[in-house]
């Protein structure tokens, strides 16, 4: 079977200057599969992402937790690929990879050295076209336990682990996809079949429901024709259309109280924000940094130094696609109630939202959210990563190329928009975890 | 377009050697040296200064100072209040981490290049002229001890330190880093002033800077802010431990009642940073349970399903330093994954590595390199555990050789050299009323309550 080479995407051509910015280049396969090259010598590397534009809320009633396992599955061999050779090909070549699953997107990854490029091509179109041969019930049974595992080890032998998953629960109504927690709930992971594989396998992880990132020591045209070679023989697949997601306003009054294992109360308080394809995003993010990043932040300086109930604040926004969520979470001290830390920070967000920022605050959270931007372009592979999830999530893989001057031009107005219209008390939905009482 | 062959892997393509960046180093007349390198990607600089002024220079009594001295010191410099110091940093949008260890104190600052100017003159004042306020110590030592109290809730946490402990005993890699409950309340202004006094100096440091900067520059604005930096009046120095693990042979048990999971821990004496043994010990625990397809996780991950992983590794420090293997399982099966993780690390010698795993842990090795040297703040980090640990200044182009070297014999005897079960020690974290009959078979056993 042929693959021609599709629409020839948008060549951004930019020098390295003290804007960061990068070259790539995007094209789309016969197949559907939207394949982006971003060239990069500056070190003998590949990196590889295949992001599937799928996550735990196009999980059925029912399968909560289904797309991290499948994740799992996805690296136990493919028809070509025996079991256990992913990871033992990959390393090696001295690369390393990972798969993560989130609400909106499941997402696989290596990096290599860069005459490596075949090797990820070879394990990633193999398990695109041929993984249903190779998927047992001892494989899946196998890897429900480690999921099981997971969440034991990364929730509930965790302190606070449980904190999340009640507040999806409690903020999104009944049947809305960002509900529950991508780990998922024991009685579905346990329900999970091999049916269930091969219909999330065909529904979802068609070549038209992905986008193909190759960063780094890499010709362009050389890697479009490899990824031509190795994916552009399978087919197209049709792709259920997602249960729409309703946009959700008002938090949900009162607060949830979990007793745990821990020796201090948290708080975890929840706004319905901006997603990361609105333009509101990022005065967003900037506001969390005015709000908790730094000692002199307002939160920080307020519940930490200057009224000493809390050992620590933070805040920050999560990059979902179809509903942004802004999270304020603080520790108490000990002696301090959850309620009197959430009582305080209502006070601090109150008091911006009257008054605004100042200036110079402004002028410091933009310069620490630029700082931090370092931190997601420094390496060819969280650069894949942002291309891929600017691709997937906001259709724009150029945003890799905008988002320095994007943070950069944030105005205190915007920020005061922002602290206005998220940090409403009607918004913000709470928890609390509390040391359970010891009999 | 001829069909993909998929049946094999396909063939690599040569890659060209990775460009590691030349440091170049001056020296003040202080003694405090200066490595830099300029690394063009991005508008970003990496700085860590490193003092010889980690917690094995605390005496026990005094344990957790070397740590506190260090967070204490940008609280407060050179006649700034705290939130002035904060508010300073904060607004040219840097970071500065203090990252203290048993063997060194690490200040680590990130700054933008437009802003580094005044964020060297805002490092300088944390290194040179801190002012201890003493309302600052008291509240950063309760935060401190609040930090200590909030890791007993972390299971993780407690198997490491109660491992640490079984494993050396009073020596100062026994102790916690952070400090305990006891020491940290006797803890005060003028003892970490004398602390800082005392160890750190400009013979006892070094600077690595790598980013985006003109080297000349650099060292010149180095050069007026810590030219005058003399040298410390007391030196850090430590006698390495010696023999097997204190708590050899026995299992200790912490109890964590309602546990879903035990987190278990195999420990033992391993060896110093530079030490001959280092290649052979590197490829071995890469091989046991350094890599995903190491002997530990495929046999209790992704045979049994036992855990979420199982791994393996030998802190390198100035003296040896510990080996640890780790995992958190199922409650239910935590003496059987003892013993499942007794036997492979018992199979190194029993059942030496083929040369399909010899292969996959000399090239794992080997060409990972490239990846470790990418991004402008692993170039700083990596120049700075180097010199940190003494390291030879061609340790990383002789490191591929190194590792080629060593052969399945090197592998046996490291294994049988620092992994016999004669100087093992067992700890777990977890419900003791479900796990402590089957662990009393596995040595002799001692159950603590949760701390």
């Amino acid at each position: 079977m042929h693959a021609e080479l599709g629409l020839r995407g948008r060549l951004t051509r930019h020098r390295a200057g003290d804007k960061a910015e990068f070259p790539f280049e995007q094209r789309v396969l016969d197949n559907g599969l939207r394949v982006i090259v971003h060239p990069d010598d500056s070190a003998p590397l590949v990196a590889t992402h295949l992001m599937y534009h799928v996550g735990s809320r196009h999980e059925p009633p029912g399968k909560r937790g289904f797309a991290h396992l499948f994740e799992h599955l996805l690296f136990q061999g493919s028809q070509h690929v025996p079991e256990g050779e992913h990871f033992r090909h990959i390393q090696a070549a001295g690369g390393t990879l990972n798969g993560t699953t989130w609400f909106d997107r499941t997402n696989y990854y290596e990096t290599l050295p860069s005459g490596d490029l075949d090797l990820a091509l070879w394990l990633e179109s193999d398990r695109m076209g041929y993984f249903l041969p190779a998927i047992t019930q001892e494989k899946l049974d196998n890897q429900r336990d480690v999921v099981k595992n997971e969440r034991r080890q990364s929730y509930e032998n965790r302190p606070y682990g449980l904190a999340v998953e009640t507040m999806l629960a409690r903020a999104f109504p009944e049947g809305h996809p960002y509900r529950h927690p991508t780990i998922g709930y024991m009685e579905d992971i346990d329900a999970a079949t091999l049916g269930d594989t091969q219909e999330w396998f065909e529904n979802w992880y068609g070549p038209n429901n992905a986008v193909l990132v190759i960063s780094g020591a890499v010709e362009p045209e050389h890697a479009f024709e490899r990824a031509a070679h190795w994916f552009g023989e399978i087919g197209r697949r049709p792709t259920p259309e997602p249960r729409p997601v309703p946009g959700i306003v008002n938090g949900v009054a009162g607060e949830a109280v979990i007793p745990d294992r821990v020796s201090v109360p948290r708080a975890y308080l929840m706004f319905h924000a901006p997603p990361f394809p609105d333009p509101g995003f990022e005065p967003a993010d900037v506001l969390c940094s005015l709000l908790a990043e730094g000692k002199s932040s307002r939160l920080y300086r307020e519940l930490v130094y200057d009224q000493r109930i809390a050992a620590d604040v933070s805040a920050f926004v999560w990059p979902s696609e179809c509903a942004g969520m802004l999270w304020v979470v603080a520790t108490a001290r000990p002696g301090a109630t959850a309620t009197e830390l959430q009582e305080r920070v209502a006070d601090v967000l109150g008091e911006l939202r009257a008054s605004g920022p100042t200036e110079q605050e402004i002028e410091g959270a933009r310069n620490r959210a630029r700082r931090q931007l370092m931190r997601q372009l420094d390496s060819v592979t969280r650069r894949a990563d942002l291309l891929a999830h600017a691709a997937v999530l906001r259709n724009d893989p150029d945003y890799i190329n905008q988002v320095s001057a994007r943070y950069e031009s944030i105005t205190g107005e915007e920020v005061s928009i922002a602290a206005r219209s998220i940090l409403d008390p009607g918004r913000g939905t709470a928890v609390h975890v509390v040391p359970e009482r010891k009999d | 377009m001829p069909a993909p062959e998929r049946t094999r892997p396909p063939p690599s393509s040569p890659t060209p050697p990775p460009a590691t960046p030349r440091f170049d180093e001056s020296v003040l007349t202080g003694g405090l040296r200066i490595r830099t390198a300029r690394v063009p990607r991005l508008p970003e600089v990496a700085i860590h200064l490193v003092i010889d002024a980690g917690s094995v220079a605390e005496s026990a009594e005094h344990a957790g100072a070397a740590a506190l001295t260090a967070r204490v010191m940008p609280a407060g410099a050179g006649g700034r209040s705290a939130m002035e110091m904060a508010e300073w940093l904060d607004h040219m949008g840097a970071s500065i981490g203090s990252g203290v260890g048993y063997d060194s104190a690490r200040f680590s600052l990130h700054s933008l290049s437009d802003t580094l100017d005044g964020a060297l003159d805002y490092l300088a004042e944390v290194i040179l002229s801190p002012d201890f306020p003493p309302d600052e110590v008291a509240r950063i030592r309760a935060e401190r001890i609040d930090e200590v109290r909030r890791s007993f809730d972390e299971p993780g946490e407690v198997a490491a330190q109660a491992l640490s402990e079984a494993i050396f005993g009073s020596h100062p890699y026994g102790r916690p880093v952070r400090g305990r409950l006891e020491t940290l309340e006797a803890m005060n202004s003028s003892l970490l002033r004398s602390f800082r006094d005392g160890f750190y100096g400009g013979d006892a440091s070094f600077l690595v800077a790598a980013g985006e900067f003109d080297p000349d520059v650099f060292r010149r604005q180095i050069e007026q802010r810590f030219g005058a930096w003399s040298s410390a009046p007391r030196h850090l120095s430590v006698e390495a431990f010696h023999g097997s693990a204190v708590a050899s042979g026995k299992v200790t048990l912490i109890d964590r009642p309602g546990s879903e999971q035990s987190e278990i821990r195999v420990g033992a004496v391993g060896l110093a940073h530079g030490h001959e043994d280092e290649f052979p010990v590197l490829v071995m625990n890469a091989i046991l349970g350094g890599l995903f397809n190491s002997r530990l996780n495929l046999n209790l991950r992704e045979d049994k399903g036992w855990t979420y992983g199982a791994r393996s590794g030998f802190s390198l420090r100035r003296s040896p330093g510990p080996f640890v293997a780790r995992a958190a399982v199922d409650t239910p099966v935590t003496a059987r994954a003892f013993e499942e993780m007794l036997s492979e690390i018992r199979s190194m010698v029993v059942r030496p590595p083929d040369e399909e795993e010899m292969q996959l842990a000399r090239n794992a090795l080997i060409l990972s390199l490239p990846r470790q040297f990418e991004t402008t703040s692993q170039v700083a980090a990596k120049e700075a555990e180097r010199v940190g640990y003494g390291l030879p200044e061609d340790w990383w182009e002789r490191f591929p050789d190194r590792v080629r070297k060593v052969d399945v014999d090197d592998v046996v005897r490291v294994a049988e050299r620092y992994l016999d079960r004669s100087g093992l020690t067992l700890v777990a974290v977890g419900d003791a009323d479900s796990v402590r009959d089957d662990l009393a078979a596995l040595g002799e056993l001692e159950v603590r309550p949760a701390p």
